[in-house]
């Protein structure tokens, strides 16, 4: 139990890791997933937009019927009422690309405080967190082993700790511990290389040498000229 | 409020009617009915005979998403493609022969020129300008001194190098991406997964290794040098990769390198600013496949530390 308890930073961090990703690899699918979500702002607005261009497209069928020297008078009267119609629609159209746009403000805001800040705040709070420990603790030099045990600020105040004249063994020489911070910072780039790897070595199609362009060379022997 | 008079309504009505006019409305209107504009009124097309129009009288689609709806452009978009396509047609260059010529003489009335239907323009020019100019100078001279005193070597561009093939360079992209992964991989899986875990497992292998190789203390050493030759062999074969198809790998694909080529080498408090950043952007790219590598080492002894 006092496992899980200790380690509970580490699983909270790897599900945002995970949720991070999950949005990343399904960015193409975000637009289709909103338009389902129900908001009643949108789904008002829809409503009257289709309503509104199958009145448009049934009047202009109407319109295209008639002859319009037979029926001039009719058609005139179609054409006034389309353009009114024309306008409609595009004030309803103004008005859901508003309402859009305020769903995904509040989609994004919603990600903000949801996701990104507690993300952060994890990461304030608990980056000096342990994560383990390094089975040898001789393995790397002793500005790496303080930079994986307190994180990147270790590296920012070495200088400062060299001028006053203190040594930099702050770190214990027993056991260098991997911190939280660093430990994310590690995978998220390990992950990223073995998505680029998988990309180039299975998912990208082969691009062929081109082949190379003969140029012509053009020389003017004469000052005549064919006319086309 | 008084009525108006007929004059005065009369002349209200005018008005309007010529601020209309001043505002092309009247133009707009004769325009949508005689079908010159998008979305006009007027069509040839039957609408019996279009699937569209039946489609729509049967009742709203309702899979149309929002974002459909507002992406939709408004207007006629085949007039819009017709359009860049005659613009296409345009802008091809006009074909022209030339034709080998059967004597360079020149007199000073316009000749008729054996081929129907071509004509010569230089005779022509200088029939029209006569002979004061003297002996005067043959149009080939004039060309030549055109194209900048004989500074360019035959076959090559007079007007400066030609751009850089787009195939070529696609061609170029995927060739050093897969050359970076295979490097990255045969790096991860050869050398920097066994040896961490022969350092970190050391006590229980089955075999006995050197003690040097097996002391965690020269894990770092040996690790840096091992990264200094895959990196120089890595180098070694992208210089080769960019020999064979002339393409500067950090121009093409860097952004920073592609902004710092506009910057000019001279004239600049700092002198090669230009070389120094390409420079610095060399050894960032070197420095970050180290620390990739490091963040595996990293991961790895996480891993073997619980397993």
């Amino acid at each position: 139990m006092a496992f899980y308890s200790d380690n509970w930073v580490v699983y909270v961090a790897l599900i945002y890791l995970a949720i991070n990703k999950l949005l990343q690899y399904t960015i193409s699918h975000h637009k289709q997933w909103k338009s389902k979500l129900p908001f009643p702002n949108v789904r008002v607005s829809r409503q009257r937009f289709l309503e509104k261009r199958h009145e448009i497209r049934k009047l202009q069928i109407e319109n295209r019927l008639i002859s319009a020297q037979d029926n001039y008078a009719q058609w005139t009267k179609n054409n006034r009422k389309l353009t009114k119609l024309e306008k409609e629609l595009s004030s309803i159209k103004e008005e859901l690309t508003k309402a859009v746009a305020k769903n995904d403000k509040l989609l994004g805001t919603l990600k903000l405080v949801v996701l990104t800040l507690p993300f952060l705040a994890l990461k304030l709070l608990k980056g000096k967190h342990i994560v383990y420990h390094l089975p040898k603790s001789d393995v790397f030099p002793q500005l790496m082993s303080g930079v994986w045990t307190k994180g990147w600020l270790y590296l920012g105040l070495a200088p400062l700790q060299m001028l006053r004249g203190r040594s930099m063994s702050a770190v214990s020489i027993t056991e260098v511990g991997v911190s939280l911070g660093i430990w994310l910072w590690a995978l998220q780039r390990v992950v990223d290389t073995i998505e680029f790897l998988i990309k180039q070595l299975f998912l990208e199609s082969a691009v062929t040498r081109p082949e190379p362009k003969v140029q012509e060379v053009h020389e003017i022997n004469s000052d005549k000229i064919e006319l086309d | 409020m008084s009525e108006l008079s007929e004059s005065e309504k009369r002349k209200i009505l005018r008005e309007r009617r010529q601020q209309k006019f001043r505002a092309g409305g009247a133009s707009s209107r004769l325009n949508k009915i005689t079908g010159q504009i998008p979305n006009s009124q007027l069509s040839t097309e039957s609408s019996l005979d279009t699937t569209e129009a039946n489609e729509h009288t049967k009742g709203l689609s309702n899979d149309e998403d929002v974002y459909q709806i507002i992406d939709s452009p408004e207007g006629n978009e085949q007039s819009t493609k017709e359009m860049d396509e005659l613009i296409a047609s345009i802008s091809k260059p006009p074909s022209s022969k030339i034709i080998p010529p059967k004597s360079r003489d020149f007199s000073p009335t316009p000749e008729l020129s054996e081929t129907p239907g071509t004509v010569d323009p230089f005779s022509m020019l200088k029939a029209m300008q006569g002979d004061a100019e003297g002996n005067g100078s043959s149009p080939f001279d004039l060309f030549k001194a055109m194209q900048g005193g004989g500074q360019t070597e035959p076959g090559e561009s007079p007007f400066g190098k030609d751009p850089v093939d787009e195939e070529m360079v696609n061609y170029h992209k995927y060739v050093v991406n897969k050359l970076k992964a295979y490097s990255i991989l045969f790096k991860w899986l050869f050398f920097i997964l066994p040896y961490v875990y022969v350092v970190i497992k050391s006590e229980t292998l089955p075999f006995e290794l050197p003690n040097w190789l097996v002391n965690p203390s020269n894990f770092f050493t040996i690790f840096v040098a091992f990264e200094i030759v895959a990196t120089s062999i890595y180098y070694q074969k992208l210089q080769t990769f960019e020999s064979d198809n002339n393409i500067d790998t950090l121009q093409h694909n860097n952004k920073i390198a592609k902004l710092a080529s506009f910057i000019p080498n001279e004239g600049l408090p700092i002198r090669n600013v230009r070389d120094k950043v390409f420079m610095a952007l060399h050894y960032w790219d070197v420095l970050s496949m180290f620390i990739t590598d490091i963040c595996f080492v990293l991961i790895l002894m996480g891993v073997f530390t619980y397993i």
